[in-house]
């Protein structure tokens, strides 16, 4: 186990290093960031000493090199367009995305839960009918446009809802919304067949001969052990919904993570999107180490290894 | 001898045509789906030849007239835009490169992907591990964020647009081949066709990649409809098609500018890329059932109830 996680976790940062020499490249092939940030009738002299300034002027490779230096001691450069240290911006924009993330992959794990053992207790029912076609309807959703129907339905026609922009309970409603489509879909199936073979057990068997009421015999027998596949897709779904939240984020106007990747791009923020990728990357990495262990702490076959 | 060969080959392809006619008229969903698609693809391939003068044609007086009356003859049946261009032409025009971008970058990442799976799976070694912990990784990590940076550096062509949405689908059948292979290698054919001094290739192309292939195909599917969204997405986003050119995720993102007086600009264009991937999903899942010899029985039983009806 220990070993397993000893590779994990080298090949993670293997990957971290990867993507950082891809990004510090492709990203100064984008253009003279000058161009954007002084003014067109700007003199010669004055594009060198900004060139100087952010060292733009050296070969690619020696600023790399002191990029690679300043991240050790902790430095992510400076956002060009915000004058602040890089890892600054990103880390004021991280809380909005990880709040967005947690809160629905909550609620879609639960629903799903809920959903999936409801749809395995009566397989080929019409509720399982119903909720398989849903699963499917929501995997072909575009996200972005369900966003946009969802807008010209309760902010336009009725208006109910704010159209964007962060604050109270009803700014949340759908983003939230339209996050969990996605993953809810996906994760109702994996609920219903890991229940499925749960519920055809012989340990169901026994408690339901035991005389265990059904609601007992759903909800605590089976449903413990259909949760562990449940658990590694949501780990998988992690990545999924920070696609989500890009869009999501573009949409309705929130500062997260998504937003800031994209607008930095738009504006040559080099130092910011080098610093969101390897911030988001090192999240999504850790996220995924962690589901490992708990799930090695979940099922009692791989604890009892870990612990013999 | 020959003869007789060619006709008993056209005999079982007739049967195998009549046969899979059974199969999916038998789950009526997948049946519309597969005609859906097939309606989708004509267009797709012929559409152009009389959408693409009225897709164009600017009509002032039209700008944003409303769908569902005839008035205006068929064409504007779901509208005009904000030029006064038919709705239905311009999406007629828009399917085609949404088609064509999607169809592309799975072709090319099935083919590639899958020959790297079969050749790391079947060599095995360090180099082949580290390629799919790689994979791997870079699975884990948001693809959509990786395409907005390379897209933006290189120029949003149709060209990058299909390389970068084939990359990010790559390790999918990397890993799957890979697998299948893995447990394929082992099995006596192989051993026999090695001992029979079978080359290499032989022995991954000829005896191996047959098995693999229905696999790759039904992810395939699915991955089609999962790159049609990608594509829409990133051009929903502003980095994917740029406008002379038209998908429907970018007709979504033109008309979210005109949502509050006219709505069906974003509307219809979302809608079809929602019936195709939907079509797509229905018939994957039907196409996984046909090709798993424990779940396919469901099928066929079905059918031959129907027929004693």
């Amino acid at each position: 186990m220990f070993d397993f996680l000893y590779k994990r976790i080298i090949s993670s940062l293997i990957a971290i290093i990867g993507l950082l020499i891809m990004v510090f490249f492709l990203v100064r092939l984008t253009g003279d960031p000058g161009n954007l940030y002084l003014p067109i009738d700007t003199t010669l002299e004055i594009r060198k000493e900004f060139s100087e300034r952010h060292g733009f002027n050296k070969p690619t490779y020696v600023q790399f090199f002191k990029y690679v230096k300043d991240l050790v001691k902790g430095d992510f450069g400076t956002s060009l367009r915000k004058a602040r240290p890089a890892l600054d911006v990103v880390m004021d924009a991280i809380p909005v995305t990880m709040s967005l993330a947690a809160v629905s992959m909550s609620f879609s794990i639960l629903l799903a839960l809920l959903i999936g053992s409801l749809a395995a207790y009566k397989p080929n029912g019409i509720f399982d009918r119903v909720s398989r076609l849903l699963s499917l309807a929501t995997a072909s959703a575009p996200d972005f446009w369900v966003a946009i129907t969802a807008i010209l339905i309760f902010s336009v026609s009725l208006r109910w809802l704010p159209t964007s922009g962060v604050g109270g309970f009803e700014h949340w409603i759908m983003p939230i919304g339209i996050l969990i489509i996605r993953p809810l879909g996906i994760l109702v199936q994996v609920v219903r067949g890991s229940m499925l073979t749960a519920l055809s057990s012989d340990f169901v068997k026994t408690a339901r001969a035991k005389g265990v009421r059904e609601k007992s015999v759903i909800f605590v027998h089976s449903l413990k052990n259909g949760m562990l596949p449940v658990v590694t897709v949501a780990g998988d779904q992690a990545a999924a919904i920070a696609n989500g939240a890009v869009i999501v984020e573009t949409i309705y106007g929130w500062p997260g993570v998504g937003k800031l990747m994209i607008d930095s791009i738009l504006q040559r923020d080099f130092a910011v999107v080098q610093a969101t990728i390897i911030v988001t990357a090192f999240i999504i990495l850790t996220i995924n180490i962690f589901i490992d262990i708990f799930y090695a702490m979940l099922d009692p076959r791989i604890r009892i290894q870990l612990n013999g | 001898m020959d003869d007789n060969y060619v006709l008993t080959r056209s005999w079982d392809f007739r049967e195998k045509i009549t046969s899979l006619y059974h199969v999916l008229n038998s789950d009526k969903l997948a049946f519309i789906s597969s005609i859906f698609l097939i309606t989708v693809g004509a267009i797709a391939l012929f559409g152009h030849h009389f959408a693409a003068e009225p897709a164009t044609k600017m009509n002032l007086s039209m700008r944003n007239y409303e769908p569902f009356t005839l008035d205006h003859g068929w064409l504007f049946y779901l509208g005009a835009d904000s030029l006064g261009r038919s709705m239905i032409a311009r999406l007629v025009i828009a399917c085609q490169k949404t088609i064509l971008i999607a169809g592309c970058s799975v072709v090319i990442s099935m083919t590639t992907g899958g020959v790297l799976g079969l050749v790391s799976g079947f060599y095995g070694g360090k180099i082949g591990n580290i390629i799919m912990r790689i994979a791997d990784v870079i699975m884990s990590f948001p693809s959509l964020l990786l395409a907005v940076v390379v897209l933006y550096i290189f120029e949003p062509s149709i060209m990058s647009l299909i390389i970068v949405l084939a990359l990010t689908r790559l390790p999918v059948y990397m890993r799957t081949a890979r697998a299948e292979v893995l447990e394929i290698k082992e099995r006596l054919f192989v051993s026999a066709a090695i001992t029979m001094g079978a080359t290499k290739r032989r022995i991954i192309f000829r005896h191996i990649a047959p098995l693999v292939y229905p696999t790759l195909i039904t992810i395939a599917t699915l991955d089609f409809a999962f790159v049609m969204l990608g594509e829409s997405a990133l051009s929903f986003l502003g980095i994917g098609i740029q406008p002379p050119e038209m998908t429907w995720g970018l007709m979504v993102a033109q008309g979210r500018n005109y949502l509050q007086s006219a709505w069906w600009l974003a509307f219809f264009p979302g809608m079809m890329i929602m019936l195709v991937t939907l079509s797509l999903n229905l018939l994957s899942s039907w196409l996984r059932i046909l090709l798993d010899p424990v779940q396919n029985w469901r099928l066929k039983t079905s059918r031959k109830l129907d027929g004693k009806k």
